[in-house]
């Protein structure tokens, strides 16, 4: 993928390299009939341009929560998202991509419409829209499917086809909500050695969530370990490329590591 | 496996095709039996067949079909005037806090005057002209359309709205592009009930008040009491009601099923 | 030091609740509501009178100010209008309604389940109701006319016609619904028939028989409307249709208000006896 490839007229390719994201004295609560639940408390770490960090952690600890704000689709109960150095605006964002932890495929469209339409409406043309949603659906191993519909993809595809949407608009800011969490093991590994690939191409900054450690290490830059809600950052564990190969000691460090962190002990607890 | 489909085919034979057979010739023999059971008179309840034969020579009646094309046309006037309007207007009461704070308290206390109890104001306004008709019709599906609407945006899913926006479109771009069309099976099926309920206030209006349409017909064999007519009547509403909703039944399955 | 903390009042805490990034589509409070609601209503109501005053662009033929509608309405309480006072007016439409739909219950619902529980019994009495059903009930009354008469038996007839409809359907729905897997964990423990269909089958069909019965009664007041209005000697809708010839346009609203006022209350009435009866279901009819 060269210069040539990019939409013309897409915003976010103007300035291709990632910026830098900023969690700032983050809280949030949630309100329910139950009363307020504190969902993330002072949730303060940064995201270096064009690296990627993985966010681990229990189960509804808020990591969905803390890429909505990234998004500016939620609005902070205190504290600060930044990006760029500026404040996130709510709404409409042009500068990133999102892949949800439901695929959110619009039913009416057929997969191939469902990657495009986002590039259409940046302000591509469609002759460059389609092209690179061909591209991006490919690189996701759904070309057969270009012109199915949602409702006769499987869960697994359905969520490629939202990642393949994300990655097309070739954001600078690439939020992952658990990606790979519905697809089975083979084609994760798969999916995440292409992702990896796609990402060292043009080098976006990373949000990516998962519950899946081994995930995070090889994926992450730096993998930021959250706490039971309400959510705190637990620390911040840097990932070095030796760490990333499986056979190796690093790895299983790394992994004992973390895990340790979230409070999983290593060994395997007792028998 | 061929059993399972060759049994599912004579299913849906059977409930196609051999049950409303069925279902027609009890009913018909019913009728019959009634009618002969207790030497009703004509005037109270003619033959089957009588009706048939009544039925035919409508058909061939240019009076008839006039009647017909005035109905319809009341009924089509009034039903698109109100899909139109009430699709915009629950679909900016869904969209907009605001809209939606000032319109329901509007919305809510005349959803519940009956379209019929309508049909006395309208006669007092527009007298017996289409007009009175179209504007009954377009008030009734108008309430339909706006709760239908309403409820169907407001229960689209919620990462659809996220999508949207993360995409990039602009709020009203969103409203209507992904929140009219995601809702827009639901919205189809709140049609299908609209236009009964136009097609009935259609009639209904032209029995109190008309000097034409099918409703005005019907009347009129009934002071006659010509009740072959009557009950050829009955059957020609019920049958352009269920045309009509099998139409819009078809044009929403085709256009625009989720697929 | 990094720009300082924005702390953001509570009740933008509540509004992100629903995570939806559209500001406008949240819901405003109770109190802002009811002032909105009650603020609409007030302008509505000057708007009318600004528009039917003497001098004004409406004539009073066409749309009385407010007082006239409220002095009609206090004249309806006291004497009577065509023969009865508003309440027996009332009184009378509610009859027919409540009758009606009573009778259609007492027939529709046995029948319903009858056709729900035995594929017989399906068979034989569901296609004549598939045919008999696209005719609307309204449709029916210059046949009843003929039948009974201008009158209540007319009436009943055509809400009864209207009514039953729902209670069928839905009661047929209801048994349909009923989990298999519960009626065989009832069966293995040794309950008879006649038991599973009183305490697993009710139990579990009852948020939709309710339904049923509903939209029978919006059908049944609907219906009523339209009946008294070609085919009564009392009742609301005769009321409104006389007063619509003798342009007594104060009446009629009254009359419509009246209706529109009975509408609201069998609405909520049912919602209320649905809460009552299977507060554990979530609203499933189409209204």
């Amino acid at each position: 993928m060269n210069a040539a490839d990019r939409p013309v007229d897409h915003p976010g390719a103007a300035a291709m390299p990632g910026g830098e994201l900023a969690f700032d004295r983050i809280c949030h609560e949630y309100a329910t009939q139950a009363g307020c639940i504190e969902v993330l408390r002072g949730v303060s770490f940064d995201v270096s341009p064009g690296s990627v960090t993985c966010v681990v952690g229990p189960s509804g600890c808020g990591k969905s929560t803390l890429l909505g704000l990234a998004a500016g689709l939620i609005t902070p109960a205190s504290g600060e998202v930044r990006w760029d150095r500026a404040p996130v605006t709510p709404g409409t964002n042009l500068h990133l991509g999102m892949a949800f932890q439901q695929p959110g495929l619009f039913p009416w469209m057929t997969v191939h419409e469902n990657v495009a339409i986002g590039l259409r409406t940046r302000g591509a043309d469609r002759a460059t829209a389609r092209r690179v949603a061909d591209e991006f659906i490919a690189t996701v191993g759904l070309a057969d499917f270009r012109h199915a519909y949602p409702s006769q993809l499987s869960g697994g595809m359905a969520q490629r086809v939202g990642i393949a949407r994300a990655l097309a608009l070739r954001p600078r800011l690439l939020l992952m909500d658990e990606p790979f969490a519905a697809v089975d093991a083979f084609t994760r590994l798969k999916l995440q050695q292409e992702f990896k690939a796609l990402l060292a191409l043009h080098r976006p900054t990373v949000l990516f969530v998962t519950h899946d450690v081994s995930e995070a290490i090889l994926l992450g830059d730096r993998i930021v370990v959250m706490s039971q809600r309400p959510a705190t950052v637990l620390r911040e564990i840097p990932v070095s490329r030796e760490d990333r190969n499986r056979a190796s000691a690093a790895y299983a460090r790394k992994l004992a590591e973390t895990l340790e962190c979230l409070g999983v002990p290593s060994d395997g607890g007792s028998e | 496996m061929s059993g399972a489909s060759s049994r599912g085919r004579a299913a849906v034979l059977r409930n196609r095709l051999v049950l409303p057979t069925l279902g027609a010739i009890v009913l018909l023999a019913a009728w019959q039996a009634t009618v002969t059971l207790y030497s009703l008179p004509i005037v109270v309840l003619p033959p089957p067949w009588q009706v048939a034969t009544t039925l035919v020579d409508l058909f061939g009646t240019a009076a008839f079909w006039r009647s017909v094309g005035v109905s319809l046309y009341e009924f089509a006037g009034g039903y698109v005037a109100g899909v139109l309007l009430g699709v915009v207007v629950g679909l900016a009461m869904g969209e907009s806090r605001t809209i939606r704070a000032v319109a329901t308290p509007v919305v809510e206390s005349l959803r519940f005057i009956v379209p019929f109890a309508w049909i006395p104001l309208t006669v007092l306004w527009f007298g017996t002209s289409l007009v009175g008709k179209i504007v009954l019709v377009a008030y009734a599906v108008f309430f339909v359309m706006t709760v239908a609407t309403l409820r169907a945006v407001q229960n689209v899913e919620p990462t659809l709205t996220r999508v949207a926006t993360m995409l990039g479109m602009a709020r009203w771009q969103r409203a209507v592009r992904v929140h009219l069309r995601a809702a827009a099976p639901s919205i189809a099926s709140g049609a299908r009930a609209a236009a009964a309920l136009g097609w009935i206030a259609v009639v209904a209006a032209e029995y109190i008040g008309s000097s034409a349409g099918l409703g005005f017909m019907i009347t009129n064999a009934a002071m006659s009491l010509a009740t072959g007519v009557v009950i050829a009547g009955m059957i020609v509403i019920g049958l352009i009601g269920a045309a009509v909703s099998a139409l819009i039944a078809w044009l929403s399955r085709t256009r625009l099923a989720h697929r | 030091m990094t720009s300082g903390t924005t702390t953001v009042p509570r009740w933008r805490v509540v509004r992100d609740r629903r995570a939806a990034a559209s500001f406008w589509r949240r819901e405003p409070g109770p109190l802002p509501r009811l002032v909105i609601a009650v603020g609409a209503v007030a302008i509505v109501l000057a708007a009318w009178w600004l528009a039917t005053r003497p001098d004004g662009p409406i004539p009073p033929l066409f749309l009385p100010p407010p007082g006239d509608v409220a002095e009609a309405f206090v004249r309806l309480l006291s004497r009577p209008y065509l023969g009865n006072t508003l309440l027996q007016h009332v009184g009378a439409s509610l009859s027919i309604v409540l009758g009606g739909w009573l009778l259609a219950g007492v027939v529709g619902l046995p029948l319903g389940i009858a056709m729900g529980w035995s594929q017989r019994a399906r068979w034989i009495v569901f296609p004549v109701f598939q045919l008999l059903r696209p005719v609307p009930p309204l449709a029916w009354i210059p046949l009843a006319i003929y039948w009974f008469g201008i009158g209540s038996p007319a009436r009943m007839f055509v809400v009864f016609i209207a009514a039953v409809v729902p209670w069928v359907m839905n009661a047929i729905q209801a048994v349909y619904s009923i989990d298999r897997l519960l009626v065989q964990a009832a069966l293995t423990l040794g309950a008879s028939d006649r038991q599973i269909l009183t305490r697993v089958v009710c139990r579990t069909a009852l948020p939709t028989l309710v339904a049923g019965a509903r939209v029978a009664l919006g059908n049944a007041w609907t219906t009523l409307v339209a009946a008294e209005l070609i085919a009564a000697t009392a009742g609301l809708g005769y009321i409104a249709l006389n007063a619509s010839r003798t342009l007594e346009t104060g009446i009629l609203l009254v009359a419509m208000a009246v209706i529109g006022l009975l509408g609201a209350l069998f609405s909520s009435g049912m919602q209320l006896v649905t809460r009552l009866v299977a507060p554990w279901a979530r609203d499933r009819a189409t209204p």
